[in-house]
């Protein structure tokens, strides 16, 4: 009974969590313009409390960027922060209302780390998706 | 305390959460028999739903990128470079039609540069047959597929077209757990995307120099197909090994610049300075492995 009600749960939970980020991706899609491309990759991480997502990335010289940061149905509710590959802090959305969006003019091929959180004010655990597009 | 998130501990974190939730479907049981189970954060094993292994997230670069670099270096359209479509009959195991969706879909993003609509209707067929037989066609927004063949005569849309496909391709996998298959064809298009760049290296300073600048991503996928099992995804590792060798010895620096940040337009500015020096006899070697690598996956 007990080992059923677990993978009961386990299904139910885990749909729930997936499917919420398929979701959260499908609305975060909204601040990429048509004239940025893909880079194809979705950044999903399921986040509790102070947890960071991080993956390394590398932004090629003589393109822009736009990176979209979502949490949930509102704006606002994930920070993200980009460090170059001697942890200088580039750019963090916290200085700016955590933009859900910003764009990187990319003047030479630098290796980023990007790390996400969740803004604890405003959410204490969900899907983080992180989304980037490009243009020459 | 700052944690640095890792997929393990994300679901341990759900698994405590379920624990807790099952300990009180019959409590009396519970507190009597079983204490509530205690789940290792750090355990590993466990399936997430992110292109990751180990905690990790990656990003690897996309070949439309690559080909867009192409078409602005004004190199010729060389056919030889691709894989020919006619081989898609033979790709009979999930490592060969997921790896070559991906080889496949970095050639129709290099076939988009010269407006070849004969070729490239045959390259997305290609594309859709592999999707097909790996469970992903469906689950692709129709809408895409229907633009893909109104479209596929303007280079921009197709560019565009090529990465939502991608995509959509890499959600559905994750959302379905799948990220093995995910992986295959992220490393597929990488590989070819290399491939077709190391030819026009040698007549292009800027390609040459994007070749150079993969060490990072060439890292991430090694450590992508590290926990593969399957004989063909093992080879194919053991040969990005060699490239790595070869990235290793090539000459890099970096200068950080601090970046300037128009907060009105949302837009800031990366002046740090990079360069990496790539000789020919690096090119050679990267393209010797490449082509072996290659030959693995195309067959």
């Amino acid at each position: 009974m007990k080992k059923l009600a677990a993978a009961l749960l386990f299904a139910m939970v885990s749909t729930v969590t997936w499917s919420q980020c398929d979701s959260v991706a499908k609305l975060c899609q909204h601040n990429m313009p048509k004239d940025y491309i893909s880079d194809g990759q979705n950044y999903w991480a399921l986040l509790y409390n102070d947890q960071v997502a991080e993956f390394d990335v590398t932004l090629f010289g003589g393109s822009t960027y736009r990176i979209c940061a979502c949490s949930g149905e509102e704006d606002g509710n994930l920070i993200f922060s980009l460090f170059d590959q001697d942890k200088n802090l580039l750019f963090t959305n916290r200085d700016y209302s955590n933009a859900p969006f910003w764009d990187f003019v990319v003047d030479s091929t630098i290796d980023c780390t990007l790390e996400a959180q969740l803004d604890l004010n405003r959410r204490e655990s969900g899907c983080a998706v992180i989304l980037m597009g490009f243009k020459h | 305390m700052k944690q640095v998130y890792t997929l393990t501990r994300a679901v341990g974190a759900l698994l405590l959460t379920i624990a807790i939730l099952v300990s009180c479907v019959d409590e009396s049981e519970t507190a009597e028999q079983n204490p509530v189970p205690v789940i290792d954060p750090d355990a590993e094993g466990l399936a997430g739903n992110i292109v990751k292994y180990e905690g990790e997230i990656f990003s690897i670069p996309s070949p439309v990128q690559t080909a867009i670099l192409i078409k602005n270096s004004g190199i010729e359209y060389n056919e030889e470079l691709l894989n020919d479509v006619d081989n898609t009959d033979k790709y009979i195991n999930q490592f060969q039609k997921a790896m070559n969706m991906g080889v496949y879909g970095a050639d129709l993003a290099y076939l988009s540069n010269f407006n070849n609509t004969r070729m490239s209707i045959d390259y997305f067929n290609a594309i859709e047959e592999l999707a097909d037989d790996l469970g992903i066609k469906n689950n692709i927004d129709v809408g895409i597929l229907i633009r893909f063949n109104k479209n596929i005569e303007i280079q921009d849309s197709l560019y565009s077209l090529n990465a939502e496909l991608y995509q959509e391709a890499n959600r559905y996998l994750q959302d379905n757990e799948r990220n093995d298959v995910a992986s295959l064809i992220l490393a597929g298009g990488w590989i070819e995307a290399l491939h077709i760049s190391i030819d026009a290296a040698y007549d292009d300073e800027q390609i040459r120099t994007r070749v150079g600048e993969q060490r990072s991503a060439l890292v991430s996928l090694v450590a992508l197909l590290g926990k593969f099992e399957d004989t063909q995804v093992v080879q194919v590792r053991d040969g990005l090994m060699e490239l790595v060798t070869v990235y290793k010895e090539m000459e890099t620096s970096y200068t950080y610049v601090k970046p300037i940040t128009d907060a009105d337009d949302r837009t800031t500015y990366l002046n740090s300075k990079s360069q990496v020096d790539i000789l020919d006899e690096h090119l050679a070697r990267l393209k010797e492995s490449v082509d072996a690598i290659r030959n693995t996956i195309t067959g």
